[in-house]
C-alpha cells in the first residue's frame, strides 16, 4: 500500500514537468480542469442568486389564467386551462373557480386548488362541467391563495 | 480463487474459508447481505408516501432513463466494491444486475407488506411504484454486499486521473445516498419557497465550507489522495469544489428525474438545487465515511 502511494508520487512528480511554473502542481491537469470549471460555475450560481436578489421586488404573486381547450368526455366537459405567476412571489393553496354564466345567471360553479404556484412558473389543471361550456359564458378566476 | 464471486461474502480471506464453505452458502450470505443493504438504504423511501407518487405520475422516458442509467452505475461501483485489482467488466455487470435483482426483489416484498401494491391495481401503477424503488434499493444492495461483508468501498489505486476519476465518482454515489432520501419530499421545494435569494446564496458557502471540513478531516485521516504537503486552496479547488458541483449535477438530475421543475422559473429551480444540494453536497463530501 505504501509503495503504490509512492508510485502513484512519483508519477505526479513526472507530470509536474509538463505543467508550467506551479509550485504544487503535483495534481494532473485534468483535477485542475475541474476544479476550476467547478469553481467558475459555483461563483456563476452565487451571481445569479445574488442578481435576482438585488433585482426581485418584493411582491405579491400574480396569477394569471389561460384557458387551452375542452375536452368533452362521457362525465364532463374537461376545461383545459395553464395558470402562470408573472408575479416573483410563490402562492401556496391557490383556489381557482370556474362559473359557466347564462346572462346574470350561474348555471354552474367548479373549483380546483394548486398546492404551489411558484414565482414566474406556469401549472396546468382542468374543471370539469356537467353542461358544455360552448353554450354558456366561462369564467375561470383565481379566488385566493396562501403564503407558503 | 480466480474468479471473484458473484456477491461473494468471503473474498477476504478466499483461501481460509474457501475451503470450508460451499459456493452455494457464500452466495446466499452474499445475497442475505444484499438485502440488508437494500433495507438499509431503501427505507427511508420506500416509507416515504411521495415515493409511492412518483412511481404513478411521474414521466415515463425519465424513469426509463433512471433505470437505464442506474445499471452503468451500479456496475462501476461493484468494480470499486469489487476485492480484486482488476477490472473485470463482465463480473462487475454480473454483480451489478444481482443487486439490482435484489433491489427489485426487497422492494416488491416491502411495498407489498405495506399494502402499496395490491393485485387489483393496474400493472403500470405497480411497475412504476417498484422501478422508482429500485433503484436506491439495488445501491443499497451492492454497497450492502461490500460493507457488510467487512469491506470499504475504495477508491482506485490507478494513475493520477483514474484515482481522481474513481474519487469524484465516490462523491457521485454518496450525494446521491443522501440526496434521494430527501428528493421526493415536498419539503424541498417548499423550503427553496421560504428562502430568499440572499438566504440561497449563503446556503451555498455553507455547504462549501462544511464540505471543506470533510476533506480535510479525511486529508488528517491520511486516507485521501491529498497529501500533508497539500496548500488548503489546492485540496479546495480540486476536491471541495469539484465535489459541490457534482451534488450540484445530482441534485439537478434528481429533481428533474421527479419532475420538481416542471414549468417552474430559473430562479426557482437554482434554489431547490441549491436547497438539494446541501444534505447531496454533504453526502459526497462524506463520501469515505458512510460507503
Amino acid at each position: 500500500m505504501a509503495s503504490v502511494k509512492a508510485e502513484q508520487k512519483e508519477n505526479r512528480m513526472h507530470q509536474k514537468v509538463d505543467q508550467k511554473g506551479k509550485p504544487n502542481a503535483k495534481p494532473g491537469v485534468i483535477e485542475w480542469i475541474v476544479g476550476t470549471i467547478s469553481a467558475l460555475l459555483v461563483l456563476a450560481m452565487i451571481a445569479f442568486l445574488l442578481y435576482q436578489a438585488f433585482n426581485s421586488k418584493e411582491g405579491i404573486p400574480s396569477l394569471v389564467i389561460n384557458v387551452d381547450q375542452v375536452m368533452s368526455r362521457e362525465g364532463g366537459h374537461h376545461v383545459e386551462f395553464r395558470i402562470t405567476n408573472e408575479g416573483d412571489a410563490t402562492a401556496a393553496e391557490v383556489l381557482v373557480k370556474g362559473r359557466l354564466r347564462d346572462g346574470d345567471q350561474v348555471v354552474e360553479e367548479r373549483e380546483v386548488t394548486f398546492d404551489y404556484v411558484p414565482g414566474g412558473a406556469e401549472e396546468r389543471a382542468a374543471l370539469i362541467f356537467m353542461n358544455d361550456p360552448a353554450g354558456y359564458d366561462l369564467e375561470i378566476l383565481p379566488s385566493g391563495y396562501r403564503e407558503p | 480463487m480466480r474468479k471473484r464471486s458473484a456477491v461473494s461474502a468471503t473474498s477476504d480471506e478466499p483461501e481460509l474459508k474457501g475451503s470450508r464453505r460451499s459456493p452455494t452458502h457464500q452466495f446466499l450470505v452474499g445475497l442475505a447481505r444484499g438485502f440488508g443493504g437494500a433495507l438499509i438504504f431503501a427505507l427511508p423511501m420506500l416509507m416515504t408516501m411521495e415515493m409511492w407518487w412518483l412511481g404513478f405520475y411521474l414521466d415515463r422516458f425519465r424513469l426509463a432513463l433512471l433505470l437505464i442509467v442506474n445499471i452503468p452505475l451500479l456496475t462501476l461501483l461493484s468494480h470499486h466494491a469489487g476485492f480484486e485489482a482488476t477490472f473485470e467488466w463482465r463480473e462487475d455487470l454480473r454483480d451489478a444486475l444481482i443487486a439490482y435483482g435484489i433491489g427489485i426483489v426487497a422492494s416488491v416484498v416491502v411495498l407489498w407488506i405495506f399494502g402499496i401494491i395490491t393485485s387489483e391495481m393496474p400493472l403500470d401503477e405497480t411497475i412504476g411504484k417498484i422501478a422508482i424503488q429500485s433503484m436506491p434499493a439495488s445501491i443499497g444492495a451492492l454497497l450492502g454486499r461490500s460493507q457488510l461483508g467487512g469491506r470499504k468501498v475504495k477508491p482506485e489505486k490507478g494513475t493520477p486521473e483514474e484515482t481522481y476519476a474513481s474519487e469524484l465518482f465516490l462523491m457521485v454515489i454518496g450525494s446521491l445516498f443522501l440526496g434521494l432520501n430527501l428528493a421526493p419530499t415536498e419539503e424541498m421545494v417548499l423550503i427553496s419557497y421560504k428562502m430568499t435569494e440572499w438566504q440561497a446564496a449563503l446556503l451555498i458557502l455553507l455547504s462549501v465550507m462544511l464540505m471543506h471540513g470533510f476533506v480535510y478531516a479525511l486529508e488528517f485521516k491520511g486516507e485521501s489522495t491529498l497529501g500533508p504537503d497539500t496548500p488548503w486552496w489546492s485540496a479546495f479547488l480540486r476536491f471541495t469544489l469539484a465535489g459541490y458541483m457534482i451534488s450540484i449535477l445530482v441534485s439537478l438530475y434528481v429533481l428533474w428525474t421527479f419532475g420538481r421543475m416542471d414549468g417552474q422559473a430559473a430562479t426557482q429551480i437554482l434554489m431547490a438545487v441549491v436547497v438539494l444540494g446541501f444534505p447531496a453536497s454533504l453526502g459526497a463530501a462524506a463520501a469515505r465515511l458512510i460507503l
